[in-house]
């Protein structure tokens, strides 16, 4: 790729968000929608790639609990196995948010293809962000949601991105997940994509309660960087009620906070139950409070992409 | 007053007033981070297709699904050696919906105006009822007109959108079969120079109707 091409890929590319980390379970999926529904909430044009064969954006989006979620990988293998142009596989999934989803079948099929054509062209490397370039002017935000360990995807993803945010729960697997990004985002940066930065680290799946291990994470993240590590201050607490209801739904948790009862309705449940009425169980308020780590940590991501881009 | 709680184990119906509901929690978003990308100062996308500024013509617009290999969309296809004919997954069409990704050209003032429009709805939104409205108002031919007049102010006749006077940006917007159909049949019984154009006309004449009303 000659640096004209290159400079006018970045360009296009300045606000493609990447979430990952090298263990599953370690919320990237989560934050990715949750990140990305909020933004297109505030009214921005938002595109999200899914980029794991398991697919479940799909699920934390709904499309897979209304049957919607086939082939949805499809779209992405053909921008780029076929060269054809990217279209969101399910555009509009809500106001403003597209999106490009992954599954087993495309999606693994994409990473073989990959994993072939960078063995003996250095520049298919570039494959995911040529796919992104031409749409990328429709859209405030970019996000890509990484597999935790599918090399060629992932060596696409951060040749594509701008920014990349590691989500870490607190055991020691997801610490280690989280070196094995810090290796790849190294790597990239001395190889195709100088430009990608290290927005930050977000503390994720903790209690509220639990302040020793909220300490104790942050230590040994802060551990894992030389003391340097470009932390968020907030961190998703661990709430399995709501976080279990949001993905069963297929609702973002800012939406499910909308089940919520009121003060009347839950009342109105204790006097039902009071009278001996079977009463389904309720969203857990807890979902206000998750919704509020999300909205806090997606205004966050923001002001350091905003402080970046004020300062370039 | 008297400190014994009152009757019954349950408080009454009205505490709920107590309590504000939660802000929409995506309402400091577009304060923190604008939802324009800052674009860098780097020349502006060409129009694909457009004659010579000699033809005083302006862009034509592109339609990947029929001239692939002149737009320029296909040149930022992965530009990768043929690879091995990848493994087919059992997919269907389906799944695309029947959308086609339409490039149209506009200058990037209007491309910020069209971006400010469409909080709260896509950009294809926006465009759609700029036609529709510029055509039920029986007002579309004029638009294009209008903005088809050639300049006179100076030395020299010149079409307004001429590549040297305005430089444009692209668009793309994910289009239904039928939406583009619609344009095209528009763009023929309107004698609009192509697509982009009767685009940028309906959203000029959007942007008119909506000062107006303001």
């Amino acid at each position: 790729m000659d640096s004209h091409e290159l400079v006018q890929l970045r360009t296009s590319l300045s606000r493609v968000l990447a979430i990952g980390n090298g263990k599953g379970g370690s919320y990237k999926t989560t934050l990715a929608a949750n990140l990305a529904g909020l933004a297109a909430d505030s009214g921005m044009r938002v595109l999200v790639a899914d980029l794991d064969p398991q697919g479940n954006l799909s699920e934390e989006l709904g499309l897979t609990q209304t049957g919607r979620d086939e082939n949805g990988g499809e779209a992405l293998f053909d921008a780029i196995a076929r060269g054809k142009p990217l279209s969101p596989s399910h555009p509009n999934v809500r106001d403003n948010l597209d999106l490009v989803a992954a599954d087993q079948i495309n999606t693994a099929a994409l990473a073989s293809w990959l994993s072939s054509t960078m063995g003996g062209n250095r520049d298919a490397v570039f494959a995911l962000a040529r796919a992104l370039q031409p749409v990328a002017d429709q859209y405030s935000l970019i996000v890509l949601d990484l597999p935790p360990g599918n090399e060629p995807l992932i060596k696409a993803a951060m040749t594509a991105a701008q920014y990349l945010v590691i989500p870490t729960q607190a055991d020691i697997s997801s610490i280690k997940g989280m070196r094995a990004m810090g290796r790849r985002f190294a790597e990239a940066r001395a190889g195709d994509n100088p430009d990608l930065e290290l927005l930050g680290i977000v503390a994720v799946g903790i209690p509220d309660a639990a302040k020793a291990l909220r300490k104790d994470t942050i230590k040994a993240i802060q551990a894992a960087f030389g003391g340097n590590a470009p932390m968020f201050d907030t961190i998703i607490r661990h709430a399995i009620a709501p976080a279990v209801d949001a993905r069963n739904r297929g609702l973002l948790v800012h939406e499910l906070e909308a089940f919520v009862p009121t003060q009347a309705e839950a009342l109105a449940r204790l006097r039902e139950r009071a009278a001996g009425a079977d009463v389904e169980r309720a969203v857990s308020s807890t979902a206000k409070k998750l919704a509020a780590d999300f909205a806090g940590i997606t205004e966050e991501i923001f002001a350091a992409i905003a402080q970046r881009e004020s300062s370039a | 007053m008297t400190d014994k709680p009152p009757a019954g184990g349950l408080p009454p119906d009205h505490l709920e007033e107590l309590f504000t509901p939660p802000a929409r929690r995506s309402a400091n978003l577009t304060r923190i981070l604008s939802p324009v990308r800052p674009v860098a100062p780097t020349e502006p996308a060409e129009p694909i297709g457009a004659e010579d500024d000699d033809n005083n013509t302006v862009a034509e617009p592109i339609e990947p699904a029929r001239t692939p290999a002149s737009t320029r969309t296909e040149a930022a296809d992965p530009a990768v050696t043929p690879a091995p004919e990848p493994e087919r997954p059992s997919a269907s069409k389906a799944s695309t919906g029947g959308r086609r990704l339409i490039i149209v050209y506009m200058p990037a003032s209007q491309r910020e105006w069209l971006r400010r429009a469409a909080v709260g709805a896509t950009q294809l939104d926006v465009v759609l009822d700029a036609v529709e409205q510029a055509e039920m108002a029986g007002e579309l031919s004029q638009a294009i007109a209008d903005a088809y007049q050639p300049e006179t102010g100076g030395l020299f006749e010149r079409p307004r959108a001429s590549r040297g006077s305005r430089a444009h940006v692209q668009v793309s917007l994910s289009m239904l079969q039928s939406h583009v159909e619609v344009l095209d049949r528009l763009v023929a019984q309107h004698g609009a120079p192509d697509r982009s154009a009767l685009v940028r006309a309906a959203l000029d004449h959007a942007r008119t109707h909506s000062r107006k009303h303001a």
